[in-house]
């Protein structure tokens, strides 16, 4: 049997996931920013090579702010790839943010 | 600064600060004219960046969806080419260098397309036909110190045809934002809008995908990280509300007949019906719309169960019911904020129709998850049997005899409950009249299952470089 293969993320990356993924389940939180918060994992999954999957992350409370900012924050030695990814990501979850530009 | 791909991971930068910048505050007159005017120059420089990329070869006539489908980067080609304009008039350049627009979005469109130009520049300087090209993409001298040129390379000239696809969907994505931009903006920026919306941008995002896909299909270069992947099925792409129902029929076909989801695949369908019925609950009124947004919660948990699970598919699934979903949710969305399209009767029938089509979805869904659960495609990483690095690696299990399946088995009985509900609050509506389904299903240009191409010589590389040798006909007797 085939051992997964995982997908080499950012350690932000990765905790802005953890974040994410405890947002989506917050029932506390308006159904849209829990939609975000998926959409926005999405984009940080969802578009990986086939047979390469994200590493697991254990949910972690914060705010969307916080995960909008790490996915704010990739250095330039990442592929180019996945900074559009991470900045697609962050788009996600901008209207949530309250940042104003 | 001199090498092609320094020039393209430069102008890859300056559109993800597009993409990073808010919109949401872009509403200046000034600041809109200057992004405008900058996307639509960004969006000529791609054009042209793709033609010299593939010696502007490509047919003469008009391509046809299937055309597009069949030779994705050519139809990437015809995508730039035909993408609208906004047609709005900013400043001049020297205007804009000595007084930059204020608004950071603005900014950031006007940087990407300086960027774009100057990588669209160094690509004309350093097509791949040419013989010194592959050094020029690593910044080395055109020629070796014996004067023979460097030859080209398969593998980086398709790895700038991924670059270019990639720049073309984030081109695509930043588009969105710039419309809603220029949406708020009042009746002035109602034309540049619509350009930014219309079907070019499906077109668009569609090609570039495909086109990615196939760039990778085969070896890139060591530092381009990309390994091989796959194109999967198309999605049909809706453009009135007569394609709802078929849209959603076959993404139902695609989850009772197709492989089994991954998780990541699950959790994306499941969102995704969460969007439609919470957008479809808004437009509704009476009983159906506490039960639409009941049937929204219900996916929306289903698809966290997956958020952070430690379960992994040991196939690749299938993301043709998730894309066909989403181009659903997408369109009701751009429908319900179009005021003249919801207040024609037949596209309020469509829809409502389309929501009672949303229970039964979801119902394929789980079970397209339960055929995988005791299929036992499904590994889980017990955490419990981690002590040390080396049994990290080795800490997979079958789903299928460990106890965390019930919880699987559990969120599937739960959204079927919320699915059975739904379904037994909505109203009851006629059928579709026959003839808006057949005019959708005949554009219907899904495929029924993936298929997984082989990359193409690339067509700018001399022939001795790209295609393999020819099979000699054997001498008549």
């Amino acid at each position: 049997m085939s051992q997964p293969r995982t997908w080499p993320q950012t350690p932000r990356t990765c905790r802005a996931r953890s974040l994410l993924a405890h947002a989506a389940a917050d029932q506390t939180l308006d159904l849209e920013q829990r939609l975000a918060a998926l959409d926005a994992l999405g984009e940080l999954e969802d578009d990986l090579p086939a047979g390469y999957a994200p590493a697991p992350v254990d949910p972690e409370p914060g705010r969307l702010t916080d995960a909008h900012r790490l996915l704010g924050e990739q250095g330039h030695d990442v592929p180019v790839r996945d900074r559009i990814a991470a900045a697609r990501a962050a788009a996600r979850l901008q209207p949530w943010t309250g940042a104003r530009s | 600064m001199n090498s092609t791909a320094d020039r393209l991971s430069a102008a890859a930068a300056a559109l993800v600060d597009v993409l990073a910048a808010g919109h949401s505050t872009l509403a200046d007159p000034k600041d809109l004219l200057a992004a405008g005017q900058a996307r639509d120059q960004a969006l000529a420089c791609l054009a042209l960046a793709h033609r010299y990329l593939f010696a502007g070869l490509g047919p003469d006539r008009e391509l046809s969806a299937s055309d597009m489908l069949r030779h994705p980067v050519l139809g990437l080609g015809a995508a730039l080419a035909h993408r609208s304009v906004t047609g709005v008039t900013g400043p001049a350049p020297t205007d804009l260098a000595l007084h930059p627009p204020p608004h950071p979005a603005s900014r950031a469109w006007v940087a990407a397309a300086a960027a774009l130009d100057a990588a669209a520049v160094e690509i004309a300087r350093a097509r791949p036909d040419k013989p010194q090209w592959a050094w020029l993409w690593m910044g080395l001298p055109p020629s070796t110190a014996d004067g023979i040129p460097p030859p080209g390379s398969p593998a980086i000239a398709w790895a700038l045809a991924a670059d270019v696809a990639a720049l073309a969907g984030g081109l695509a994505a930043a588009d969105r934002d710039l419309a809603d931009a220029f949406g708020r903006a009042g009746e002035r920026f109602t034309p540049a809008c619509q350009a930014l919306t219309d079907d070019t941008l499906t077109d668009l995002s569609v090609t570039a995908e495909l086109t990615l896909r196939l760039a990778e299909a085969g070896p890139l270069p060591d530092d381009y990280h990309l390994p091989a992947a796959a194109v999967g099925s198309r999605p049909l792409v809706l453009t009135s509300s007569a394609d709802l129902l078929p849209a959603l029929a076959r993404t139902r076909d695609l989850l009772l007949d197709g492989p089994t989801l991954t998780g990541p695949q699950q959790r994306g369908l499941a969102a995704a019906a969460g969007r439609a019925a919470l957008r479809l609950s808004q437009a509704s009124a009476g009983s159906g719309r506490q039960a639409l947004r009941d049937l929204a919660g219900a996916a929306t948990g289903f698809a966290t169960i997956w958020a952070s699970s430690d379960v992994r598919s040991i196939e690749t699934g299938d993301w043709a019911a998730v894309r066909q979903l989403r181009a659903v949710t997408g369109f009701v969305e751009a429908s319900l904020q179009r005021p003249h399209q919801s207040q024609d009767a037949m596209a309020v029938g469509d829809i409502a129709r389309a929501a009672a089509r949303l229970p039964g979805l979801l119902r394929a869904a789980t079970a397209n998850l339960r055929a995988g659960l005791d299929r036992g495609v499904f590994l889980v990483y017990d955490r419990l049997l981690v002590h040390d690095e080396a049994a990290a690696a080795t800490a997979w299990r079958p789903l299928i005899t460990h106890p965390a399946r019930r919880r699987y088995l559990r969120a599937a009985d739960q959204l079927d409950t919320a699915a059975d509900q739904a379904a037994h609050q909505l109203p009851s509506l006629p059928p579709a009249p026959p003839a808006r389904l057949r005019s959708a299903l005949a554009r219907d240009l899904l495929r029924p299952g993936g298929h997984h191409p082989e990359r193409p010589t690339h067509p700018a590389l001399p022939p001795s470089l790209g295609r393999p040798a020819t099979r000699r006909r054997p001498p008549a007797r």
